[in-house]
């Protein structure tokens, strides 16, 4: 069997693959050994996760006068490679120079946008794929942060796709202020998926902090609901994350990659960066009418960073550019909005940094070459 | 990561019966033991064993041996070593797509790795307890990079890993002439797998020449999260070329 990520997005599915006298002599050496115990790790329906904190603090103002948070699913730290999993390439694994420059890249520019807080996503942190590199650890340790909570969505010790290897990957929250909660929040796995696949496949889950700042406590919800499931895990996942946002205690921010595009999206199919048709397995990405209505409940009860009606004003696609937050081909230029922050409180300005000189202060290291994702930036009234 | 224990398990699991596996203390000449799964041990002499592994031979063949250096009545050295050519098997494992990266930038080339370790063990009545170090290092000529393969055959994984040292506790227990506790505990740094690795097992010999064995195996690997656990069973049949068995 073949898996083949979907382009644009994160789903496998399968094709046909070659099955030779070499594939059942490994398949018999792999039983031998894999059959006493699953290869993938799973977690609690609620499970608390711990935080960890610098080595070397860096001050915090005591008493801030509003919050910058950014959201960036950061891809791994695969940058722009062009992995065979998005159709666009062949490549599988990162050597370790590689995995290096662009950590520091994407910490050049968390450092160019000095936020408080950072929901980030795909965050690699033992993966054979990103070289082992602790992208946790990795950021915690060379950035003004010092907290992070790290949840894991997968971890499975060996995927046969490509000889991927061991993936451990997770989202991640972290922060100048205290973290005084970290819980994950386990996610159904689409019904979609052939058994085969979601039992080496994501556990997607909704990550629930609480930051101390300045004597009141902000929950953090952090998000990467599945990507193209097509049988309504997709409803299911944003409405969970809803109901874990909307039912928190006190001021809450909720964000993510939230794989999905915004009521009003000009474009819902047919989108550029899709892989070559020819690309054994992957498959148009298209949005569904009942997919992108999920996102309706957050837009009514949150404020969003990035306003709504400046979207939906737009008569032409090229007027919703400026809005768009990831594109698996760094050519194409970013073809979806799937990026968001909401908040129970009221956002003072906010930036969807795609190019260089987004933002305030303008960055200078350009987003499209760091990730498949463009970041977003609030900056919240706090207190 | 289970399967380590298993692999690991199952090619270094005790001679049913005997605290050999594991202890310095060798076979007789000419005696052999197989297992379903454990490797196949032929004594060369009283004081020589050799050991190839079973059907990991197929990916990854490897020849063990093991030199009883002192021996008094209670107490016993020995030194072992081990050659393996891992790099025809990776090569086979990478053509499937499955177990090692098909990634263009990467090269399998020849690769052999050094397995080198001493053991100490007490013979106490009925109890056997040894404790061994060993290092393993690979090398190859390709520019493969680093992957687990640990789950496979611990001998592909320094290969594409790193040296891996381990330290390794083992007792064995006769109950009976014909029912034998064997457990060890293990412990390595800097392998892609468990830290250590906890392992329990019963044999019961019907017969001189076959031993039944059923027990359990725990390992553990520190992760970002915490520490994570994994268990598994373990089961084994065994037979022996002598009529040694239960002595």
């Amino acid at each position: 069997m073949t898996f083949v990520r979907e382009a644009a997005s994160n789903r496998l599915s399968y094709a046909p693959g070659v099955f030779s006298l070499r594939l059942v002599l490994v398949a018999a050496l792999l039983a031998a050994g894999a059959a006493c115990s699953p290869l993938p790790h799973t977690w609690d329906p609620v499970e608390a996760f711990p935080v960890v904190s610098a080595a070397h603090p860096t001050p915090a103002d005591p008493a801030p006068d509003g919050l910058r948070l950014l959201t960036w699913n950061l891809k791994f730290g695969g940058a722009r490679v062009d992995f065979f999993f998005d159709g666009w390439g062949d490549r599988v694994h990162l050597s370790e120079a590689e995995v290096s420059a662009n950590v520091d890249a994407l910490i050049g520019l968390i450092e160019e946008v000095d936020p408080d807080i950072l929901l980030a996503q795909e965050v690699d942190v033992g993966s054979r794929r990103s070289a082992y590199v602790d992208m946790v650890d990795e950021i915690l340790q060379r950035t003004a942060f010092n907290h992070a909570a790290f949840v894991p969505v997968w971890v499975v010790d060996h995927i046969p796709q490509n000889g991927l290897g061991k993936v451990e990957m997770g989202q991640a929250v972290f922060s100048r202020y205290p973290i005084v909660r970290n819980t994950r929040v386990d996610l159904p796995q689409s019904g979609d998926n052939s058994a085969v696949t979601n039992y080496f496949w994501l556990h997607r889950a909704v990550q629930i902090t609480e930051v101390e700042v300045s004597g009141n406590v902000l929950t953090v919800v952090n998000n990467h609901p599945t990507a193209y499931a097509l049988d309504g895990t997709k409803q299911i996942h944003l409405a969970e994350i809803f109901d874990w946002s909307a039912q928190a205690d006190g001021p809450v921010v909720t964000g993510g990659d939230f794989n999905v595009i915004p009521p009003g999206s000009l474009v819902t199919e047919g989108f550029a960066d899709n892989a070559p048709a020819d690309v054994p397995g992957v498959t148009e990405v298209a949005y569904t009418p009942d997919e992108i209505a999920a996102l309706e409940p957050f837009y009514e009860s949150f404020s969003p960073a990035i306003d709504l009606a400046a979207y939906q004003a737009a008569t032409e696609p090229v007027e919703q550019e400026r809005f768009l937050t990831h594109s698996v081909s760094q050519t194409t230029g970013f073809t979806q909005k799937l990026d968001y922050l909401f908040t129970t409180e009221a956002w003072r300005e906010a930036h969807t940094l795609q190019a260089v000189g987004d933002g305030a202060p303008a960055v200078t290291a350009d987003p499209n070459a760091l990730s498949d994702h463009a970041p977003i930036l609030g900056v919240l009234e706090w207190p | 990561m289970i399967a380590l224990l298993c692999s690991v398990a199952l090619a270094d699991e005790p001679v049913p019966m005997t605290g050999y596996a594991g202890h310095p203390f060798t076979l007789a000449r000419g005696e052999a033991v197989f297992g379903l799964f454990r490797p196949a041990t032929v004594g060369l002499s009283d004081r020589v064993d050799v050991t190839v592994p079973g059907l990991a031979t197929l990916v990854a063949p490897r020849v063990d041996a093991k030199v009883e250096v002192w021996s008094g009545e209670r107490v016993g050295v020995a030194v072992r070593g081990a050659v393996g050519i891992p790099s025809g098997g990776l090569a086979l494992l990478r053509s499937t797509a499955t177990v090692l990266s098909t990634d263009p930038l990467q090269r399998v080339g020849f690769g052999a790795v050094v397995d080198l370790g001493v053991i100490g063990g007490v013979r106490e009545g009925r109890l056997h307890s040894s404790l061994g170090v060993a290092v393993r290092a690979g090398g190859s000529t390709g520019s493969l990079q680093p992957q687990g393969v640990w789950w496979l055959d611990p001998m592909l994984a320094p290969l594409t890993e790193g040296p891996v040292v381990r330290v390794r506790w083992v007792a064995d227990l006769r109950v009976t002439d014909r029912v034998q506790l064997t457990g060890d505990v293990a412990h390595q740094v800097f392998s892609g797998g468990p830290d250590t690795s906890v392992r329990g097992l019963a044999l019961l010999a019907p017969s001189e020449r076959v031993a039944f064995g059923l027990g359990w195996a725990l390992a553990l690997e520190t992760m970002p999260g915490g520490v994570d656990t994994f268990g598994m069973p373990l089961l084994d049949l065994q037979v022996r070329l002598s009529k040694r068995s239960g002595s």
